[in-house]
C-alpha cells in the first residue's frame, strides 16, 4: 500500500527534473532570506544560479551541527517568525540546542511523509495506534500523531513513561501498532510479563520503530516479544523529525522521500562523496522546507545506499540500516550523549583520565555504566572517601546530561578495549 | 513536455532571469506568480523565441528549440498570447484569425478551426466583420487567445489575460481558459500578477522572485504558504522588524 503512489514510484527521468527544480528554489530562498547561507555561498563564492545539475550540489560547502547552534534560537530561519506556526528543538544537555520552525506547509508536508511511512507499514484507518514518543519539544510524537490522524487510524498519544500502564492501554484499549522506540518497546514487553499479559491475546501486529538505531538483534527481540512485525525509520529533530525514511513491507533498507530530500553519502573523513555500497555519513538537503531550509546538513549517522530496486515498486533510494554515528555521540535511553561532554563534566573535578562507557540492558531497561581510569589524584585509601567521590561524579553527571550514569574507578587494564563505547545493548 | 533548464536571460544590460529551471507537462496549467518585474513575461518571451536566452536549454518534447527563431518555435506548437493582446487592430476579427494561422501549412483545414474558435468564442462570430480595434478588452483577449489557437499550439503560453479587465470580464476569460484546457487537453504556462487567480486555474505554480524561482509547488500547497497569502494574495503585511 502507498499513500502518495504518484510520487513514490515516479520514474528515475521525471524525480531527477522536480528535484533538480526544487533544489534550485531552496537555494534561491536559503540564499535571499538566510545570513549565514549567504555568507557561505559568497564565502565559497557560488551563486545559487551557479548549480545548474545534481553534479553541481557538491560545489556547496557543508551544514554543520555547529553552524545551526550558533544561530540559536532563529538566525537559521527562512521565513519571518509571524510565518512560523510550530517551534520544536533538540533536548538534551549535553549540547546546545537547535531551535528549528514548521510554516503551516512545512507540518502538513512532514504529516504526509510519514503517512507515506505509516500506509508503507500497513497502518490504516481500521488501526489503533499507540503512540508512545515523547509529546514536547522534540519531534517524535507529533511527527507520528499528524500523520496516523491523516490516514484517519484511532491514535492513543501515550506519550513515554507509566509503562505498566502503558502495557495495560495495550491491552484494553485494542492497540492494533505501537510507535516508539525500539527500547520502549522492548520495556513494555516486560511489563506484559509483570502484568501476566500474554502477549499472544494483545491486537497487537504492528511495531513502528524510530529515534534510535535498531539492530538485527533488537528487532528479532521485538518481534518475538511482542509478536508483531517491525518497521523502521528514520529521522532527524534538526531536519523535520521522523520521516525522512522509511522501511516498506519489503523489509530491505528504508526508503527516502526522495522529492523531498537529496540525501548524499560522504567519507567524514574528507567530505568525498561515496557511491552505493559505500559505507559513510549521511548528508541530507531539504527540497521543500519553507521555515528551515538545510543545504548538505552533515546528520552525523553512518549509513550507506542499498543497490537494486525494491520489491515494493517504490522508486525511491534505500538506505541499508544505521551503523553508529561519526562523532563519538551515542544515544542513551533515548538522549544524545556526547563522550566529549562527559570529559568535560569530570575534567571540572580534575578527572583527565581515560574513559569508556558501558551500554548493556538489563532485562528491558538499558544500563549505562562509565569505566574512569583511576589517577593520581583521586586515588583513596578509603573506601568511604572513594565512595563519596563518584556519588560526587554521578551527580554532577546526571546533572550535566539528565541521565543516570554509575561511575566505576578502574585501572586502564580492565578497559574492554580502547574504543570509547563499549555498547552491547543489541546483544 | 515543455521544460526549460538553468535559463538565464538579459533585457539590455539588466539580468532579467537568473537561472530558471521550469517546466510544463502534458495538460497541464502551470502559473508563474509573482511581483511586478519580477521576470515572468520575460521567460515566456524567452520560451517563445522573441528574446534569446543568454543560457540554458529549452526542450518541448525531445526538441531542442533553444536557438529557433520565433516562427519556428510557433510551427513546433508553441502559442503565445502577449501581454496587452497585441491584435492587428485596424484588421476584421476574421482576419485576425486567419493570420493566427499563418504558420500552418494546412491551410484547407483553417476555416474549419474559425469555426471552431467561434464555437469556443461565440462573441467573435458576432463581430466577425468588425474592426479589432474596437472590440472591448475581454472580447479582445478572447480574439487574441482564439487568433493564438488558429495555430493548433500544443502549449499556450498566457501573459495576464485579466490585465485591465473588469472582474466580471475576468471570470468570463478564466472559464474559457479552463474550458479550453479541460476540453482541448491544452498545456499553458499562465503569468498573472493576479496570484488568487492564477492559483484557482492553475494546477501548478511556481514563485518568481527578482529573476528566480523560490517556490514551487501544487497550487494546493501554495495557496497554503503564508509566504504567499502575504505577499501575494493580500493577507497579512510584512513587520517593520522583518
Amino acid at each position: 500500500m502507498m499513500f502518495e503512489t504518484r510520487y513514490e514510484t515516479m520514474s528515475a527521468a521525471e524525480l531527477a527534473l522536480i528535484r533538480m527544480e526544487r533544489l534550485q528554489s531552496t537555494l534561491n530562498r536559503a540564499y535571499l532570506n538566510v545570513a549565514h547561507y549567504r555568507r557561505t555561498l559568497d564565502g565559497a563564492g557560488i551563486l545559487p544560479e551557479d548549480v545548474r545539475s545534481p553534479a553541481d550540489l557538491q560545489k556547496l560547502p557543508f551544514t554543520t551541527r555547529a553552524d545551526l547552534e550558533k544561530g540559536y534560537p532563529y538566525d537559521m530561519f527562512a521565513v519571518p517568525l509571524r510565518e512560523v506556526v510550530r517551534i520544536h528543538a533538540s533536548l538534551g544537555k549535553a549540547r546546545k540546542p537547535i531551535v528549528t520552525g514548521y510554516t503551516a506547509g512545512d507540518l502538513k508536508a512532514w504529516a504526509r511523509l510519514m503517512a507515506r511511512f505509516l500506509t508503507g507499514a500497513g497502518i490504516t484507518r481500521d488501526d489503533v495506534l499507540q503512540i508512545s514518543f515523547r509529546y514536547g519539544l522534540m519531534t517524535g510524537g507529533f511527527g507520528f500523531h499528524s500523520a496516523a490522524e491523516l490516514i484517519g487510524a484511532s491514535v492513543i498519544p501515550a506519550d513515554i513513561g507509566n509503562t505498566a500502564e502503558q502495557a495495560a492501554i495495550m491491552h484494553d484499549y485494542l492497540t492494533s501498532a505501537i510507535a516508539c522506540t525500539p527500547g520502549f518497546a522492548l520495556i513494555l514487553a516486560s511489563r506484559l510479563g509483570e502484568l501476566r499479559i500474554n502477549p499472544k491475546s494483545l491486537r497487537l501486529r504492528r511495531a513502528i520503530l524510530g529515534a534510535e538505531r535498531l539492530g538485527a538483534g533488537v528487532r528479532s527481540r521485538v518481534e518475538q516479544a511482542l509478536g508483531v512485525e517491525v518497521f523502521d525509520s528514520y529521522g532527524s529533530s534538526v531536519v523535520l523529525g521522523p520521516g525522512i525514511a522509511g522501511e516498506c513491507s519489503a523489509h530491505d533498507g528504508l526508503h527516502v522521500y526522495e522529492d523531498f530530500f537529496i540525501p548524499e553519502i560522504i567519507n567524514p573523513a574528507t567530505g568525498e562523496v561515496l557511491g552505493p555500497g559505500e559505507k559513510g555519513e549521511l548528508v541530507i538537503t531539504t527540497l521543500m522546507r519553507e521555515a528551515y531550509p538545510l543545504i548538505r546538513y552533515r546528520t552525523g549517522d553512518i549509513t550507506m545506499v542499498q543497490e537494486g530496486a525494491c520489491p515494493c515498486g517504490r522508486t525511491h533510494v534505500r538506505l541499508a540500516g544505521f551503523f553508529g554515528r561519526t562523532d563519538s555521540t551515542v544515544k542513551v535511553k533515548g538522549t544524545s550523549v556526547s563522550l566529549d561532554r562527559l570529559r568535560e563534566i569530570l575534567a571540572a573535578e580534575g578527572v583527565a583520565t581515560r574513559i569508556q562507557l558501558h551500554l548493556c540492558r538489563e532485562g528491558a531497561f538499558e544500563k549505562a555504566v562509565l569505566l574512569v581510569e583511576i589517577g593520581e589524584t583521586f586515588f583513596f585509601d578509603r573506601m568511604r572517601d572513594q565512595k563519596v567521590f563518584i556519588e560526587k561524579l554521578e551527580k554532577n553527571l546526571h546533572t550535566g546530561t539528565g541521565l543516570h550514569l554509575g561511575v566505576k574507578l578502574v585501572p586502564f587494564s580492565a578497559f574492554r578495549g580502547d574504543a570509547p563505547v563499549v555498547d552491547e545493548r543489541d546483544e | 513536455m515543455l521544460r526549460l533548464s538553468n535559463i538565464h536571460t538579459y533585457y539590455g544590460n539588466i539580468h532579467a532571469v537568473k537561472g530558471v529551471s521550469i517546466h510544463v507537462n502534458p495538460g497541464e496549467i502551470v502559473a508563474l506568480i509573482g511581483g511586478n518585474g519580477a521576470g515572468k513575461s520575460t521567460i515566456l518571451r524567452t520560451i517563445s523565441g522573441i528574446l534569446k536566452p543568454a543560457s540554458g536549454t529549452i526542450h518541448f518534447g525531445s526538441d531542442d528549440i533553444t536557438s529557433l527563431g520565433p516562427e519556428s518555435i510557433l510551427r513546433t506548437g508553441i502559442g503565445h498570447v502577449p501581454e496587452g493582446r497585441r491584435l492587428f487592430k485596424g484588421l476584421t476579427v476574421r482576419d485576425n484569425l486567419i493570420l493566427g494561422a499563418y504558420s500552418r501549412r494546412d491551410r484547407d483545414r483553417i476555416d474549419d478551426d474559425i469555426d471552431a474558435m467561434e464555437r469556443l468564442f461565440p462573441i467573435l462570430k458576432k463581430r466577425k466583420g468588425q474592426i479589432a480595434g474596437t472590440l472591448s478588452g475581454g472580447e479582445q483577449q478572447m480574439l487574441a487567445m482564439a487568433r493564438a489557437m488558429m495555430a493548433r499550439p500544443g502549449v499556450l503560453l498566457l501573459d495576464e489575460p485579466s490585465m485591465g479587465l473588469a472582474p466580471i470580464i475576468t471570470a468570463q476569460i478564466y472559464a474559457q481558459i479552463k474550458a479550453l484546457n479541460l476540453g482541448e487537453g491544452l498545456s499553458m504556462l499562465l503569468v498573472e500578477q493576479n496570484a488568487r487567480l492564477a492559483l484557482n486555474l492553475a494546477h501548478r505554480g511556481y514563485v518568481v522572485e527578482t529573476g528566480r524561482i523560490v517556490m514551487e509547488g501544487t497550487t494546493g500547497e501554495l495557496r497554503e504558504s503564508n509566504e504567499i497569502q502575504r505577499a501575494y494574495l493580500g493577507k497579512g503585511y510584512r513587520e517593520v522588524w522583518e
